[in-house]
């Protein structure tokens, strides 16, 4: 995500053009959330921080739990109030006739609640039917993508995060939206297209992951008890080693993949529906993930070869109180055709395996006041992965370490008061 | 106070609490839309205007919705009958909306008394009020 001195200029461009129109109409609206977990499992993982060097491995290690693997919010076994909380602000100023200016400045525990710049874009609606947004957006990849940061909007403290991964969040460039319906459906179609920039960290790892060419398709249709929605969406993804992994492992990026030159190109679809029974809710979601041959360069980074992830939850409104349950599941199939890092050691290997990770999440959301929600939520996570992926250990995101043995099981336990005004 | 006296006030205090109950017994709500607008509206058509879906009245005039402010019992009547969601649904839909550029509430303008006055100003806007305040100032496009 790009730091707000980067893009402030745009907002500020954006935000003084629409003071100089006199009678501009000035919306500001916010949200926040405030939430505070830990994992409880024992340590089921024999790991260690990549930095000490993998001849020091095996290590002891904590598993931990990965809440938002875009700004690096992980739990572990110390009560944390990061990982799942955030704040935003937006301001709108309505230009009349359909044009108006926004910026929505965001910013998350997990990345010390550094400012920056999520949404800053002018939208333009032709008429009732069609709309132009050009700018910085998030990258509607999920049913939850574009609210994802508005706690108060759905029942979970995050969305499952059995998804397929992505690295990056928000892009830059244009979205066309036409809408309409048909009796008692409403539907809409988008398109967009741009690029985006993203630093992924990951503990002392900072990798650069650009997205080129960036572009998909979202159609959606809903009545008074159902929605549907499926997208697609490709990109052209070239990432920069940081200094430190590529000193470590000079040895296992093969020919480029991933480069300028030989971009990775990925593609990702996803299906979800929600449906009403009076005050029973079941809202389901799959997402496919597959880069069109084998990224670099090992196990374990988030999506870089064939992924799938699922859920279905349900919940049932009570009142001011919506307890919730969820099942959701995980998987990502390598196809190994380069060197497998074993850490302490490369081997030039050919190997196909697969990590698998289950879990189930119950939690309850109570509306006590018309603007807040406070929720409680258990997740309980089982590792069924291959053995192989097990025994070889595995990078696992925002932690910064290598794991060994069922690195994804974990229970973790989350309370967070979401507001919006 | 003269047992007279008491009796009046009693008296005039039963009036008001039967008044009161029978009130909230059969309190209705209107939409109601100003007196030169002629277009005739359904249930749903009035949910997709108030849920920011359409902006419009069936013969093409720009249609703008006001409402109660929140806390507003005939706020709660309108957007559980007419919108079918409770006071929290309709939150959650307006901050998907809100935050992600594909909308904006309608604007909250106060009470019944404000909504009439502002609607009898404007053939544009389309707000609900209590019956009982219905007066010549606007038309009732729909009881419930």
């Amino acid at each position: 995500m790009t730091k707000i001195p980067a893009k402030l200029g745009l907002l500020t461009a954006a935000m003084l053009a629409v003071g100089s129109v006199h009678a501009a109409e000035v919306r500001i609206n916010g949200f926040a959330s405030i939430a505070g977990g830990q994992t409880l499992s024992e340590g089921t993982t024999t790991s260690s921080h990549l930095t000490s060097g993998p001849t020091d491995l095996p290590g002891e290690g904590k598993a931990t739990y990965v809440a938002d693997p875009v700004t690096d919010g992980v739990y572990d076994d110390q009560w944390s109030f990061n990982p799942d909380s955030n704040y935003g602000i937006q301001i709108t100023a309505d230009l009349g006739e359909g044009l108006s200016a926004t910026g929505q400045i965001t910013g998350n525990g997990g990345e010390d609640f550094e400012a920056v710049v999520s949404w800053a874009y002018i939208s333009y609606e032709f008429n009732e039917n069609w709309t132009v947004m050009a700018g910085r957006q998030r990258l509607p990849l999920f049913y939850y993508s574009d609210f994802i940061d508005v706690g108060y909007a759905y029942h979970w403290i995050r969305p499952p995060q059995e998804l397929v991964a992505t690295d990056g969040d928000t892009f830059n460039g244009v979205k066309v939206r036409y809408s309409n319906y048909i009796g008692s459906w409403d539907w809409s179609a988008e398109a967009y297209y741009g690029n985006s920039e993203e630093d992924v960290a990951s503990g002392q790892i900072t990798t650069t992951i650009k997205s080129e060419d960036q572009h998909g398709v979202v159609l959606r249709a809903s009545n008074s008890w159902l929605i549907l929605r499926a997208t697609y969406s490709g990109a052209d993804s070239v990432t920069e080693l940081d200094q430190l992994l590529g000193a470590n492992y000079p040895n296992i990026i093969p020919d480029g993949q991933g480069s300028e030159e030989n971009p990775l190109k990925y593609t990702f679809m996803g299906l979800a529906a929600q449906m009403n029974f009076g005050n029973v809710f079941i809202v389901s979601e799959y997402t496919h993930g597959k880069p069109d041959n084998p990224a670099f360069p090992t196990n374990g980074f988030s999506g870089r070869d064939e992924a799938e992830g699922w859920y279905v939850s349900t919940g049932i409104r009570l009142g001011n109180f919506t307890p919730h349950i969820t099942y959701s599941e995980n998987t990502v199939d390598y196809v190994q055709t380069g060197p497998v890092v074993t850490p302490g050691q490369l081997s030039d290997v050919t190997a196909e395996f697969q990590s698998k990770r289950e879990a189930i999440t119950a939690g309850v959301r109570w509306d006590f006041h018309p603007s807040a929600a406070l929720k409680v939520e258990y997740t309980t996570r089982t590792d069924k992965s291959d053995d192989f992926y097990k025994g070889n250990g595995n990078f696992y995101e925002g932690a910064g370490m290598w794991g060994y043995g069922e690195t994804g099981e974990v229970d973790v336990v989350a309370v967070a008061l979401d507001v919006i005004f | 106070m003269t047992t007279n006296k008491m009796k009046k006030v009693l008296a005039a205090g039963l009036a008001g609490i039967s008044l009161l109950a029978s009130a909230a017994a059969f309190s209705a709500t209107a939409v109601v839309v100003h007196p030169t607008n002629g277009n005739t509206l359904s249930e749903p058509e009035i949910a997709r205007i108030f849920l920011g879906k359409s902006k419009s009245f069936p013969d093409g005039s720009e249609a703008i919705p006001v409402e109660q402010t929140e806390g507003s019992a005939t706020r709660s009547a309108f957007v559980r009958t007419i919108l079918k969601k409770n006071d929290q649904q309709i939150k959650a839909y307006w901050a998907q909306l809100l935050f992600t550029g594909k909308g904006t509430p309608p604007k909250q303008v106060g009470g019944g008394a404000d909504v009439k006055k502002l609607v009898g100003q404007n053939p544009a806007l389309i707000g609900y009020i209590d019956t009982s305040e219905v007066d010549s100032t606007v038309r009732v496009v729909l009881e419930f």
